[in-house]
């Protein structure tokens, strides 16, 4: 029992949270839904805007084009 | 289902590192611009008062935002309203362009190949039910899916 | 020590496990009294930490109670499947996924109130229903029933449980789910969908489900085993920011009722109807739960577990020997059900049943001692008289409560839940036929049908419902005994036609009228000495000087108004409404000795919360 019980305790004690974009593809990857991969790429990239667009630095940003 | 904008209070720290963005950010802007110009509008001389103008600007405004914290918090509030509106003309114009012109094509294609689930013709079926994949190890609870 | 985290969708809370037990629970809506809040739950976290007196790095595990991508998956096949409509529903969700939940690692951590630098753990939206289920149940082994609006692509699951571990067999998958078919009715009859459900069902009694053929041939697929299809040509919640569409008006009669419109026949006949399909669909499910898993006990959660009367009709029908149902059966007791899953099934813990249950009376929130309230009332100037003694304490409220006076009743922990169990209450007399009328309009300032449940003691409730099992979280709706009813004059019997609801819930229907819904059927929470203390007492005292051994419970709060948590939330309920008598914990408080300047806030109170 105590030896199990390290098990997840240790799994998470060596393990780092992956990434947005691995767990995304990771999951795509599972359950084998690849086509939805373009429209995931499209909206990251949208993401990255929309979250510059909400920062402080978003006027300097919108100065420069 | 969104948020409402929530209200972001100006306190000193935020104020004051504004300030300072303010008074680095915009002399860069202008150094910027004036490069710009320099090179696509009069490739002749340089328009230092762009700098300066953008300079001065931001003397005025992140200088009087360090020293003054009344000053500071109103120029605060202004620059957040500018966020915002930059924000809202990010989702409400580019969200509904993509969603027409790039979304909508791709789910076509989609549905027409049979890959979304909600346009496939109902099987004759005797029960709704699914059976769940049960062959998770415990390194699944680590992942968001 | 686990800690498990509900939030970003609606009820947000925090729960902290330690060796098996339950250490703390806590909804954030409570703290930062905003109704169903579903932000970050900062100050349920502080208060569970402060509750075991210990800092974030002690803990072995932080768990987030569903998988986000998983959901992100759902949305986004959702539009696919319908796009270009939905643009609406489009541009309204995806800055905050883009932002914000598709970062919930950084955006959990960044929340805490400490570093924390391990992963945090994802359990799956029906797990830790399925945990919040089980494990604190009294049972070694029982079958698992899910059921909800949405998780991820879930709706509904059957599983089993043993000792300490848990497995899902089978699910039903979104669009096709009973908590979004029960919402889309709410909806259209003008109530809000996550928290109007209550209406409809209270509504449900008045009418007859003369619709319940039309949804079954028409809005729904329903298979012997329970499972179901919804025709998605009759609903609009895939790709618009409504539940129901023009089709689904055009089937019944019109355009859905304005919200605080009159109510008329069909709202109360459609709410009858939806009911009856609902109690069809569960009672159908647990047969199948039942074959499928060969155990004698049964395990129930998610929203759907909150309808008390589907409940008191699947005890009725002894599909199963006994059942356990989860009282924070919402999201919020998501988080309680993660971290017991953690606990259990992923660290591997040993699990001992406890013979009733193990949650402690769902009083798991924060309590407040006699001193913290003596010095708020000091300070404050707060008239009031303390009673060192309960003995003399119980016998005071009893003889206010045999007058019709109304009480706030404010003692030990907070419940964890959306019912006040007797810690958060507003009491009364359940014989008084006044009761209901004037709680519901003068106390609560909500809508007039609206019933009230009963608080018993567990060892009188055979002699006033037929109900033979206890129900601890007023969780089950019992029919009330024969012995106990009252035939309706001619006159009466008339007047059950009235169009105004009002003219029909005052008339008696037993001599305990105030908990005597227009069916005869009551909300039924059985009180013990062991799970509820102080609150049993009191109901006991009430029966021994004046025969009876039930009281009206409501949960302390106005309309709109999350349940209160501390005595300052109680004492502007109290000053705010016409409660009679405010007790926190051994201090007395009287209406009529309260300083004039403490009702100036009142209308100003009322209207701060949005009608629910």
């Amino acid at each position: 029992m105590i030896k199990e019980k390290k098990d997840f305790q240790k799994l998470t004690e060596k393990s780092e949270q992956s990434g947005l974009i691995l767990e995304l593809f990771s999951m795509l990857k599972h359950n084998k839904k690849w086509w939805l991969t373009p429209i995931v790429l499209v909206l990251l990239l949208f993401g990255l805007l929309i979250i510059l667009g909400g920062s402080t630095y978003a006027p300097f940003i919108y100065t420069l084009f | 289902m969104s948020t409402p904008k929530q209200l972001k209070v100006a306190n000193k720290d935020a104020v004051r590192g504004l300030g300072i963005k303010l008074l680095i950010g915009l002399p860069i802007s202008g150094l910027f611009w004036t490069i710009i110009f320099y090179f696509f509008v009069s490739n002749e001389s340089w328009n230092f008062k762009i700098l300066l103008f953008f300079s001065i600007f931001g003397i005025f405004l992140g200088g009087g935002s360090i020293i003054n914290f009344a000053f500071g918090s109103s120029v605060y509030q202004l620059w957040h309203k500018l966020i915002s509106l930059i924000d809202s003309i990010i989702v409400w114009l580019f969200l509904p362009f993509f969603y027409y012109l790039v979304f909508f094509p791709y789910s076509l294609a989609l549905r027409l190949t049979g890959k979304s689930k909600f346009n496939q013709k109902k099987i004759k079926t005797s029960s709704y039910w699914r059976e769940i994949d049960n062959s998770k190890n415990n390194k699944r609870y680590l992942q968001q899916f | 020590m686990i800690l498990g985290i509900s939030a970003y969708y609606h009820d947000s809370a925090a729960a902290l496990v330690a060796e098996g037990s339950i250490i703390a629970a806590a909804q954030e809506e409570r703290f930062t009294r905003i109704k169903h809040d579903y932000n970050f739950p900062v100050h349920a976290i502080n208060y569970c930490l402060r509750e075991a007196n210990i800092s974030l790095n002690d803990l072995d595990q932080i768990v987030f109670y569903e998988k986000p991508l998983l959901k992100f998956d759902r949305l986004l096949e959702t539009y696919i499947g319908f796009a270009p409509k939905g643009l609406k529903s489009f541009v309204h969700a995806m800055p905050q996924w883009l932002k914000q939940k598709l970062h919930l690692p950084r955006e959990i951590k960044k929340n805490l109130p400490d570093r924390w630098n391990k992963p945090i753990v994802f359990t799956s939206h029906h797990e830790s229903h399925a945990a919040s289920a089980f494990f604190p149940s009294p049972f070694e082994e029982a079958a698992i029933l899910t059921m909800d609006g949405v998780g991820e692509w879930d709706t509904a699951t059957v599983g089993v449980g043993e000792r300490n571990r848990i497995q899902l067999l089978k699910s039903m998958h979104f669009p096709d789910s009973l908590g979004l078919l029960y919402s889309a009715f709410t909806y259209f009859c003008g109530f809000r969908v996550n928290s109007g459900e209550y209406k409809l069902m209270g509504l449900a009694p008045y009418g007859n489900p003369v619709f319940k053929d039309l949804i079954l041939d028409t809005l729904i697929d329903l298979k012997e085993d329970g499972s179901f299809s919804l025709n998605l040509d009759y609903f609009n919640y895939c790709q618009g920011l409504t539940m129901t569409n023009d089709k689904f008006a055009n089937l019944f009669g019109g355009p859905p009722r304005k919200s605080e419109s009159v109510i008329t026949d069909r709202e109360i006949n459609l709410a009858s109807s939806i009911q009856a399909v609902t109690e069809e669909i569960v009672l159908r499910m647990a047969r199948f739960t039942r074959d499928l898993s060969q155990k004698e006990n049964l395990c129930i959660s998610g929203g759907v577990a909150l309808n008390c009367v589907a409940n008191g009709k699947l005890l009725n029908e002894k599909i199963f020997k006994n059942i356990w149902i989860q009282p924070a059966s919402g999201d919020a007791g998501g988080a309680l059900g993660c971290a017991l899953f953690t606990h259990y099934q992923l660290m591997e813990n040993n699990r001992i049943p406890s013979p009733h249950d193990s949650m402690e009376g769902s009083f798991l929130g924060p309590k407040f001692e006699n001193n913290e309230i003596r010095s708020f009332l000091d300070k404050n100037q707060i008239p009031n008289h303390f009673y060192s003694s309960e003995k003399e304490l119980l016998k005071i409220i009893c003889q206010f409560i045999s007058k019709g006076k109304i009480i706030g009743w404010f003692q030990g922990r907070m419940e964890f839940g959306p019912r006040a169990l007797g810690g958060r209450s507003i009491i009364g007399d359940a014989r008084n036929s006044e009761m209901q009328t004037k709680m519901n309009l003068s106390i609560k300032f909500r809508e007039s049908f609206r019933p009230f449940a009963p608080s018993i003691l567990e060892e009188e409730t055979s002699h006033f419902f037929d109900l033979d099992s206890p129900s601890p979280y007023m969780l089950l709706v019992a029919p009330i005994k024969n012995e106990i009813r009252r035939e309706l004059t001619n006159e009466e019997k008339k007047a059950m036609k009235d169009s105004n609801l009002l003219a029909r819930v005052k008339i008696d229907r037993s001599s305990i009228p105030a908990v005597t819904h227009v069916d005869y059927s009551a909300r039924v929470q059985s009180v013990t000495e062991e799970r509820n203390g102080r609150y049993y007492r009191l109901i006991r005292e009430f029966r021994n000087s004046f025969k009876s051994p039930i009281l009206v419970n409501t949960s302390f709060n106005v309309r709109g108004e999350p349940i209160v948590c501390t005595p300052q939330d109680a004492y502007r309920c109290f000053v705010s409404t016409d409660m009679d008598v405010l007790v926190l914990e051994n201090f007395v408080l009287l209406k009529t000795e309260q300083p004039d300047e403490s009702f100036k806030e009142k209308e100003k109170y009322i209207s701060s919360f949005d009608l629910d």
